[in-house]
Protein backbone atom coordinates (compact mmCIF):
# COMPACT_ATOMS: atom_id res chain seq x y z
CA UNK A 1 0.00 0.00 0.00
CA UNK A 2 2.77 2.74 1.29
CA UNK A 3 4.38 1.78 -2.09
CA UNK A 4 1.54 2.57 -4.14
CA UNK A 5 0.78 5.44 -2.95
CA UNK A 6 4.24 6.83 -3.16
CA UNK A 7 4.02 6.14 -7.05
CA UNK A 8 0.34 7.80 -6.75
CA UNK A 9 1.68 11.09 -5.29
CA UNK A 10 4.68 11.17 -7.71
CA UNK A 11 2.52 10.45 -10.91
CA UNK A 12 0.19 13.25 -10.14
CA UNK A 13 3.28 15.25 -8.86
CA UNK A 14 4.28 14.69 -12.18
CA UNK A 15 1.36 15.32 -14.45
CA UNK A 16 0.80 18.66 -16.43
CA UNK A 17 -3.20 18.18 -15.84
CA UNK A 18 -5.13 16.36 -13.79
CA UNK A 19 -4.82 12.53 -13.75
CA UNK A 20 -7.40 10.05 -13.82
CA UNK A 21 -7.48 7.24 -11.74
CA UNK A 22 -7.35 5.02 -14.97
CA UNK A 23 -4.39 6.52 -15.92
CA UNK A 24 -2.70 5.84 -13.20
CA UNK A 25 -3.37 2.35 -12.75
CA UNK A 26 -2.82 2.09 -16.71
CA UNK A 27 0.90 3.28 -15.64
CA UNK A 28 1.67 0.94 -12.88
CA UNK A 29 -0.28 -2.08 -14.36
CA UNK A 30 -2.93 -2.45 -11.77
CA UNK A 31 -6.03 -4.12 -12.47
CA UNK A 32 -7.75 -3.09 -9.68
CA UNK A 33 -8.77 0.73 -9.55
CA UNK A 34 -9.41 0.27 -6.06
CA UNK A 35 -6.24 0.37 -4.47
CA UNK A 36 -5.86 3.58 -7.01
CA UNK A 37 -8.65 5.60 -5.28
CA UNK A 38 -7.65 3.86 -1.76
CA UNK A 39 -4.54 5.79 -2.19
CA UNK A 40 -5.54 8.65 -3.54
CA UNK A 41 -8.27 9.27 -0.80
CA UNK A 42 -5.34 8.70 1.42
CA UNK A 43 -2.97 11.16 0.17
CA UNK A 44 -5.82 14.41 -0.41
CA UNK A 45 -6.66 13.38 3.18
CA UNK A 46 -2.86 14.06 4.40
CA UNK A 47 -2.41 16.98 2.27
CA UNK A 48 -5.71 18.44 3.89
CA UNK A 49 -4.74 17.49 7.60
CA UNK A 50 -1.34 19.28 7.07
CA UNK A 51 -2.76 22.01 6.02
CA UNK A 52 0.19 23.41 4.47
CA UNK A 53 1.06 25.65 1.08
CA UNK A 54 -0.53 22.44 -1.48
CA UNK A 55 -3.36 20.40 -1.33
CA UNK A 56 -4.55 17.36 -3.78
CA UNK A 57 -8.06 18.24 -5.38
CA UNK A 58 -10.26 16.13 -7.66
CA UNK A 59 -10.94 18.16 -10.34
CA UNK A 60 -12.07 17.91 -13.90
CA UNK A 61 -12.96 14.37 -13.41
CA UNK A 62 -8.84 13.77 -12.29
CA UNK A 63 -6.28 14.63 -9.73
CA UNK A 64 -4.18 17.83 -9.34
CA UNK A 65 -1.75 19.43 -6.73
CA UNK A 66 -2.79 22.90 -6.42
CA UNK A 67 -1.95 25.53 -4.20
CA UNK A 68 -3.42 25.97 -1.19
CA UNK A 69 -5.73 29.34 -1.63
CA UNK A 70 -4.25 31.18 1.52
CA UNK A 71 -1.73 31.86 -0.34
CA UNK A 72 -2.91 33.12 -3.52
CA UNK A 73 -1.24 36.58 -3.45
CA UNK A 74 1.89 35.39 -2.58
CA UNK A 75 1.90 33.20 -5.45
CA UNK A 76 0.47 35.74 -7.88
CA UNK A 77 3.76 37.85 -6.76
CA UNK A 78 6.09 35.75 -8.18
CA UNK A 79 3.94 35.19 -11.40
CA UNK A 80 5.05 37.04 -15.08
CA UNK A 81 1.51 36.74 -15.76
CA UNK A 82 -1.67 39.02 -14.69
CA UNK A 83 -3.77 37.19 -12.54
CA UNK A 84 -7.10 35.27 -14.03
CA UNK A 85 -9.87 37.18 -14.51
CA UNK A 86 -13.44 36.78 -16.21
CA UNK A 87 -15.81 39.53 -16.99
CA UNK A 88 -19.52 39.57 -15.54
CA UNK A 89 -20.51 39.01 -19.09
CA UNK A 90 -18.26 35.97 -19.51
CA UNK A 91 -19.30 34.88 -16.13
CA UNK A 92 -22.67 35.48 -17.13
CA UNK A 93 -22.58 33.71 -20.12
CA UNK A 94 -20.93 30.22 -18.57
CA UNK A 95 -23.61 30.46 -16.19
CA UNK A 96 -25.86 30.00 -18.72
CA UNK A 97 -24.13 27.20 -20.61
CA UNK A 98 -22.94 25.14 -17.34
CA UNK A 99 -26.71 24.98 -16.38
CA UNK A 100 -28.19 24.34 -19.74
CA UNK A 101 -26.36 22.96 -22.30
CA UNK A 102 -26.03 22.07 -25.13
CA UNK A 103 -27.85 25.57 -25.88
CA UNK A 104 -27.79 28.21 -28.82
CA UNK A 105 -26.55 30.91 -29.14
CA UNK A 106 -30.31 32.47 -29.10
CA UNK A 107 -31.36 31.13 -25.87
CA UNK A 108 -28.40 32.42 -24.04
CA UNK A 109 -29.61 36.04 -25.36
CA UNK A 110 -32.62 35.75 -24.78
CA UNK A 111 -31.77 35.00 -21.01
CA UNK A 112 -29.31 37.92 -20.76
CA UNK A 113 -31.29 39.99 -22.75
CA UNK A 114 -28.02 41.03 -24.99
CA UNK A 115 -25.85 40.44 -27.75
CA UNK A 116 -23.17 37.49 -26.83
CA UNK A 117 -21.58 37.11 -30.18
CA UNK A 118 -18.42 38.44 -29.13
CA UNK A 119 -18.67 36.86 -25.58
CA UNK A 120 -18.71 33.52 -26.83
CA UNK A 121 -16.09 33.64 -29.38
CA UNK A 122 -13.99 34.78 -26.75
CA UNK A 123 -15.10 31.77 -24.26
CA UNK A 124 -14.25 29.07 -27.27
CA UNK A 125 -10.85 30.83 -27.97
CA UNK A 126 -10.39 30.57 -24.21
CA UNK A 127 -11.08 26.57 -24.02
CA UNK A 128 -14.08 27.34 -21.43
CA UNK A 129 -16.49 26.56 -23.99
CA UNK A 130 -16.94 24.00 -26.80
CA UNK A 131 -19.13 23.64 -30.01
CA UNK A 132 -21.63 20.63 -29.36
CA UNK A 133 -23.26 20.04 -32.51
CA UNK A 134 -25.69 21.74 -34.40
CA UNK A 135 -29.91 22.17 -33.21
CA UNK A 136 -32.33 19.92 -35.40
CA UNK A 137 -34.33 23.50 -35.66
CA UNK A 138 -35.02 25.78 -38.52
CA UNK A 139 -31.41 27.08 -39.58
CA UNK A 140 -29.98 24.28 -37.76
CA UNK A 141 -28.10 26.76 -34.83
CA UNK A 142 -24.79 26.04 -33.19
CA UNK A 143 -24.99 24.61 -29.92
CA UNK A 144 -22.70 25.22 -26.92
CA UNK A 145 -21.58 23.32 -23.99
CA UNK A 146 -19.13 23.45 -21.36
CA UNK A 147 -15.28 22.07 -21.79
CA UNK A 148 -13.12 20.34 -19.78
CA UNK A 149 -11.27 23.11 -18.75
CA UNK A 150 -14.16 25.03 -17.82
CA UNK A 151 -14.23 22.27 -14.82
CA UNK A 152 -10.65 22.55 -14.24
CA UNK A 153 -10.76 26.37 -14.05
CA UNK A 154 -13.61 26.76 -11.66
CA UNK A 155 -12.70 23.53 -9.63
CA UNK A 156 -15.08 21.23 -10.07
CA UNK A 157 -15.04 17.36 -10.05
CA UNK A 158 -17.77 17.22 -12.61
CA UNK A 159 -20.94 18.64 -13.72
CA UNK A 160 -22.73 17.21 -11.01
CA UNK A 161 -20.90 19.14 -8.72
CA UNK A 162 -22.06 22.33 -9.66
CA UNK A 163 -23.58 24.50 -7.04
CA UNK A 164 -27.57 23.41 -7.09
CA UNK A 165 -29.85 25.63 -8.77
CA UNK A 166 -32.25 27.90 -6.71
CA UNK A 167 -35.72 27.69 -7.40
CA UNK A 168 -37.44 31.06 -7.92
CA UNK A 169 -39.22 30.83 -4.67
CA UNK A 170 -36.22 30.50 -2.90
CA UNK A 171 -33.98 33.64 -4.44
CA UNK A 172 -33.66 35.86 -1.97
CA UNK A 173 -34.79 38.63 -3.40
CA UNK A 174 -33.05 41.29 -1.04
CA UNK A 175 -31.02 43.78 -2.10
CA UNK A 176 -27.47 41.12 -2.13
CA UNK A 177 -28.78 39.52 -4.62
CA UNK A 178 -27.91 42.09 -6.60
CA UNK A 179 -25.29 43.38 -5.17
CA UNK A 180 -22.79 42.61 -8.12
CA UNK B 1 -31.91 65.48 -15.99
CA UNK B 2 -31.25 68.99 -17.54
CA UNK B 3 -30.42 68.53 -21.01
CA UNK B 4 -27.78 71.14 -20.59
CA UNK B 5 -25.82 69.12 -18.26
CA UNK B 6 -22.79 67.84 -20.59
CA UNK B 7 -23.00 70.63 -23.82
CA UNK B 8 -21.59 68.20 -26.25
CA UNK B 9 -21.68 69.40 -30.21
CA UNK B 10 -24.10 66.96 -32.32
CA UNK B 11 -21.63 66.07 -34.81
CA UNK B 12 -18.57 65.76 -32.85
CA UNK B 13 -17.10 62.12 -32.17
CA UNK B 14 -18.71 58.85 -31.35
CA UNK B 15 -17.46 56.78 -28.97
CA UNK B 16 -18.00 53.29 -30.05
CA UNK B 17 -18.14 51.81 -26.80
CA UNK B 18 -19.57 48.25 -26.91
CA UNK B 19 -21.91 48.10 -24.11
CA UNK B 20 -20.65 44.98 -21.95
CA UNK B 21 -23.93 45.03 -19.91
CA UNK B 22 -27.71 44.89 -21.33
CA UNK B 23 -30.75 46.70 -20.52
CA UNK B 24 -31.75 44.09 -17.81
CA UNK B 25 -28.51 44.76 -16.23
CA UNK B 26 -29.29 48.26 -16.17
CA UNK B 27 -32.98 47.94 -14.76
CA UNK B 28 -31.77 45.63 -11.76
CA UNK B 29 -29.02 48.60 -10.96
CA UNK B 30 -32.21 50.80 -10.66
CA UNK B 31 -34.18 48.48 -8.54
CA UNK B 32 -31.20 48.48 -6.71
CA UNK B 33 -30.72 52.15 -6.36
CA UNK B 34 -34.43 52.97 -5.55
CA UNK B 35 -34.69 50.15 -3.20
CA UNK B 36 -38.09 49.50 -4.72
CA UNK B 37 -39.12 45.59 -4.90
CA UNK B 38 -38.76 43.23 -7.91
CA UNK B 39 -42.42 42.18 -7.50
CA UNK B 40 -44.00 45.68 -7.16
CA UNK B 41 -42.10 47.57 -9.80
CA UNK B 42 -42.69 51.58 -9.97
CA UNK B 43 -42.94 51.54 -13.31
CA UNK B 44 -43.54 55.30 -14.07
CA UNK B 45 -40.47 56.23 -12.05
CA UNK B 46 -37.88 53.61 -13.03
CA UNK B 47 -38.71 54.33 -16.76
CA UNK B 48 -38.53 58.02 -15.92
CA UNK B 49 -34.75 57.40 -14.72
CA UNK B 50 -33.93 54.18 -17.61
CA UNK B 51 -34.93 57.22 -20.02
CA UNK B 52 -32.96 59.82 -18.67
CA UNK B 53 -29.83 56.98 -18.69
CA UNK B 54 -30.47 56.59 -22.17
CA UNK B 55 -30.13 60.06 -22.75
CA UNK B 56 -27.26 60.43 -20.91
CA UNK B 57 -25.68 57.83 -23.13
CA UNK B 58 -26.37 59.71 -25.95
CA UNK B 59 -25.32 63.02 -24.62
CA UNK B 60 -22.12 61.24 -24.17
CA UNK B 61 -22.29 60.01 -27.48
CA UNK B 62 -21.80 56.61 -26.67
CA UNK B 63 -23.68 54.24 -29.15
CA UNK B 64 -27.50 52.37 -27.74
CA UNK B 65 -27.29 49.01 -28.39
CA UNK B 66 -31.31 48.09 -29.97
CA UNK B 67 -32.02 45.85 -27.17
CA UNK B 68 -31.83 49.19 -25.21
CA UNK B 69 -34.23 50.92 -27.28
CA UNK B 70 -36.85 47.60 -27.27
CA UNK B 71 -36.84 47.12 -23.42
CA UNK B 72 -37.37 51.58 -23.16
CA UNK B 73 -40.52 50.49 -25.39
CA UNK B 74 -41.42 47.04 -23.37
CA UNK B 75 -41.61 49.96 -20.15
CA UNK B 76 -43.72 52.63 -21.84
CA UNK B 77 -46.30 49.51 -23.18
CA UNK B 78 -46.27 48.58 -19.27
CA UNK B 79 -46.78 51.59 -18.13
CA UNK B 80 -49.89 52.39 -20.77
CA UNK B 81 -51.07 49.65 -19.77
CA UNK B 82 -50.90 49.93 -15.91
CA UNK B 83 -53.14 53.22 -16.68
CA UNK B 84 -55.96 51.29 -17.84
CA UNK B 85 -58.63 50.17 -15.31
CA UNK B 86 -58.45 46.95 -14.57
CA UNK B 87 -61.77 44.76 -14.61
CA UNK B 88 -62.73 43.60 -10.90
CA UNK B 89 -63.27 40.22 -11.79
CA UNK B 90 -59.58 39.79 -12.77
CA UNK B 91 -57.58 41.76 -11.05
CA UNK B 92 -55.40 38.53 -9.40
CA UNK B 93 -51.77 39.10 -10.53
CA UNK B 94 -51.93 36.90 -13.79
CA UNK B 95 -53.21 40.26 -15.11
CA UNK B 96 -50.36 41.67 -14.19
CA UNK B 97 -48.74 43.48 -16.76
CA UNK B 98 -45.42 43.73 -15.35
CA UNK B 99 -45.51 39.80 -14.62
CA UNK B 100 -43.06 39.18 -18.20
CA UNK B 101 -41.14 41.58 -17.25
CA UNK B 102 -40.10 40.19 -13.50
CA UNK B 103 -39.88 36.94 -14.78
CA UNK B 104 -37.06 37.61 -17.36
CA UNK B 105 -35.50 39.84 -14.47
CA UNK B 106 -35.74 36.99 -11.89
CA UNK B 107 -34.29 34.68 -14.31
CA UNK B 108 -31.71 37.36 -14.82
CA UNK B 109 -31.24 37.72 -11.24
CA UNK B 110 -30.69 33.99 -10.78
CA UNK B 111 -28.11 34.28 -13.58
CA UNK B 112 -25.94 37.20 -11.79
CA UNK B 113 -26.19 35.04 -8.57
CA UNK B 114 -24.99 31.64 -10.22
CA UNK B 115 -22.24 33.64 -11.82
CA UNK B 116 -20.96 35.14 -8.59
CA UNK B 117 -21.46 31.65 -6.89
CA UNK B 118 -18.85 30.31 -9.53
CA UNK B 119 -16.85 33.38 -9.45
CA UNK B 120 -16.50 32.71 -5.51
CA UNK B 121 -14.95 29.12 -6.35
CA UNK B 122 -11.28 28.84 -5.80
CA UNK B 123 -10.56 29.44 -9.63
CA UNK B 124 -7.28 28.75 -10.95
CA UNK B 125 -4.73 31.33 -11.73
CA UNK B 126 -6.61 33.31 -9.47
CA UNK B 127 -6.85 31.56 -5.90
CA UNK B 128 -4.96 28.36 -6.72
CA UNK B 129 -2.47 27.34 -8.97
CA UNK B 130 -0.89 24.18 -10.33
CA UNK B 131 2.57 23.47 -11.14
CA UNK B 132 4.80 25.66 -13.30
CA UNK B 133 4.27 29.46 -13.12
CA UNK B 134 6.86 31.38 -15.14
CA UNK B 135 8.95 33.66 -12.48
CA UNK B 136 8.89 37.15 -13.13
CA UNK B 137 7.09 40.60 -11.34
CA UNK B 138 3.61 40.12 -10.81
CA UNK B 139 0.35 42.12 -10.75
CA UNK B 140 -1.71 42.64 -7.66
CA UNK B 141 -5.05 42.98 -7.75
CA UNK B 142 -7.69 42.14 -4.94
CA UNK B 143 -11.03 40.90 -4.19
CA UNK B 144 -12.62 44.34 -5.60
CA UNK B 145 -15.38 43.32 -8.79
CA UNK B 146 -14.79 45.20 -12.07
CA UNK B 147 -16.82 48.52 -12.20
CA UNK B 148 -18.99 48.11 -15.65
CA UNK B 149 -20.27 50.83 -17.64
CA UNK B 150 -23.15 51.79 -15.38
CA UNK B 151 -21.32 52.38 -12.04
CA UNK B 152 -18.79 54.55 -14.37
CA UNK B 153 -21.55 56.41 -15.58
CA UNK B 154 -23.55 56.92 -12.49
CA UNK B 155 -20.53 58.08 -10.67
CA UNK B 156 -19.64 60.80 -13.43
CA UNK B 157 -22.76 61.63 -13.65
CA UNK B 158 -23.14 62.05 -9.72
CA UNK B 159 -19.48 64.60 -9.59
CA UNK B 160 -21.32 66.47 -12.77
CA UNK B 161 -24.11 67.67 -10.57
CA UNK B 162 -22.26 68.34 -7.47
CA UNK B 163 -19.50 70.72 -9.62
CA UNK B 164 -20.35 73.60 -9.68
CA UNK B 165 -18.24 75.04 -12.56
CA UNK B 166 -18.87 77.58 -14.95
CA UNK B 167 -21.57 77.50 -17.67
CA UNK B 168 -20.90 74.82 -20.19
CA UNK B 169 -18.76 75.42 -22.95
CA UNK B 170 -18.76 73.71 -26.64
CA UNK B 171 -16.90 70.78 -25.97
CA UNK B 172 -14.22 70.74 -29.32
CA UNK B 173 -13.79 67.04 -29.88
CA UNK B 174 -12.22 65.21 -32.43
CA UNK B 175 -10.59 61.20 -33.03
CA UNK B 176 -7.50 62.96 -32.48
CA UNK B 177 -7.75 64.52 -29.62
CA UNK B 178 -9.21 61.63 -27.70
CA UNK B 179 -6.83 59.87 -28.68
CA UNK B 180 -4.08 62.31 -27.29
CA UNK B 181 -6.04 62.46 -24.22
CA UNK B 182 -6.54 58.49 -23.79
CA UNK B 183 -2.25 58.39 -24.29
CA UNK B 184 -1.63 61.18 -21.13
CA UNK B 185 -3.83 58.78 -19.59
CA UNK B 186 -3.14 55.60 -20.30
CA UNK B 187 0.44 56.76 -18.60
CA UNK B 188 -0.98 58.35 -15.92
CA UNK B 189 -2.59 54.99 -14.81
CA UNK B 190 0.78 53.37 -15.65
CA UNK B 191 2.47 55.22 -13.11
CA UNK B 192 -0.31 54.39 -10.44
CA UNK B 193 0.03 50.61 -11.34
CA UNK B 194 0.45 49.73 -8.05
CA UNK B 195 -2.16 51.76 -5.80
CA UNK B 196 -4.58 52.60 -8.91
CA UNK B 197 -5.71 55.55 -10.01
CA UNK B 198 -9.07 56.93 -8.53
CA UNK B 199 -11.68 57.81 -10.90
CA UNK B 200 -13.52 60.42 -8.53
CA UNK B 201 -10.40 62.25 -7.74
CA UNK B 202 -9.13 61.88 -11.34
CA UNK B 203 -12.38 63.87 -12.75
CA UNK B 204 -12.74 65.99 -9.86
CA UNK B 205 -8.83 67.17 -10.54
CA UNK B 206 -9.63 68.79 -13.77
CA UNK B 207 -10.43 72.17 -14.10
CA UNK B 208 -13.30 72.36 -16.83
CA UNK B 209 -16.64 70.60 -17.61
CA UNK B 210 -15.45 69.54 -20.90
CA UNK B 211 -11.87 68.62 -19.97
CA UNK B 212 -13.73 65.77 -17.32
CA UNK B 213 -16.03 64.99 -20.44
CA UNK B 214 -13.50 64.10 -22.43
CA UNK B 215 -11.79 62.36 -19.69
CA UNK B 216 -14.61 60.39 -19.25
CA UNK B 217 -14.71 59.11 -22.55
CA UNK B 218 -11.40 58.67 -22.72
CA UNK B 219 -11.53 56.21 -19.84
CA UNK B 220 -14.35 54.56 -21.74
CA UNK B 221 -12.13 53.44 -24.85
CA UNK B 222 -9.34 52.66 -22.93
CA UNK B 223 -11.66 49.92 -21.08
CA UNK B 224 -12.58 48.76 -24.39
CA UNK B 225 -9.28 48.23 -25.46
CA UNK B 226 -8.54 46.32 -21.95
CA UNK B 227 -5.67 48.77 -21.48
CA UNK B 228 -7.39 49.82 -18.66
CA UNK B 229 -9.56 48.48 -15.86
CA UNK B 230 -11.82 49.63 -13.26
CA UNK B 231 -12.28 48.36 -10.33
CA UNK B 232 -14.62 49.25 -7.19
CA UNK B 233 -15.57 47.06 -3.55
CA UNK B 234 -19.01 47.73 -3.43
CA UNK B 235 -21.88 49.56 -5.89
CA UNK B 236 -21.05 53.25 -5.25
CA UNK B 237 -17.98 53.04 -3.35
CA UNK B 238 -14.32 54.83 -4.70
CA UNK B 239 -13.86 53.30 -8.38
CA UNK B 240 -10.06 52.46 -8.40
CA UNK B 241 -8.38 52.45 -12.02
CA UNK B 242 -5.61 49.72 -13.02
CA UNK B 243 -3.89 49.16 -16.19
CA UNK B 244 -5.68 46.04 -17.91
CA UNK B 245 -4.14 43.37 -19.76
CA UNK B 246 -2.94 45.68 -22.28
CA UNK B 247 -1.50 48.18 -21.64
CA UNK B 248 1.38 48.04 -22.40
CA UNK B 249 0.13 47.38 -26.23
CA UNK B 250 0.69 50.20 -28.56
CA UNK B 251 -2.70 51.80 -28.50
CA UNK B 252 -4.09 51.76 -32.18
CA UNK B 253 -4.26 54.90 -34.66
CA UNK B 254 -7.15 57.06 -35.33
CA UNK B 255 -8.64 55.15 -37.99
CA UNK B 256 -8.57 52.01 -36.15
CA UNK B 257 -11.13 53.51 -33.44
Amino acid sequence: MEDVKGAVEAIVFAANSPVTVRQIRETLGLDDPAGVREALNALKLEYEERDGGISMVEVAGGYQFRTNPRYSEQVTALRKSPRFRLTRASLETLAIVAYRQPVTRAEIEALRGVEVGGVLKHLLTKGLLRIEGRKESPGRPILYGTTKKFLSVFDLKDLGALPPLKEMEELDLGQEVFEE
Amino acid sequence: MESSLLNIPEESYRVRLEVFEGPLGLLLHLIRKNKVSIFDIPVALILSQYLEFLDLMRELNLRIAGEFLEMAATLAYIKSRMLLPRHADEEDEEDDPRMDLVTSLMEYARIREIAKELSNRFLLERDVFARGAPIGAGTREDQEFEAGLFELTSAFVELMKRAETAPPMEVKMDAVSLRRRMVELLSQVKKHAQSGLTFQKLIKGLSSRSDAVFTFLAILELMRLNAIKAFQHEPSAIIRIFPGPRAWVPLPLVEDF
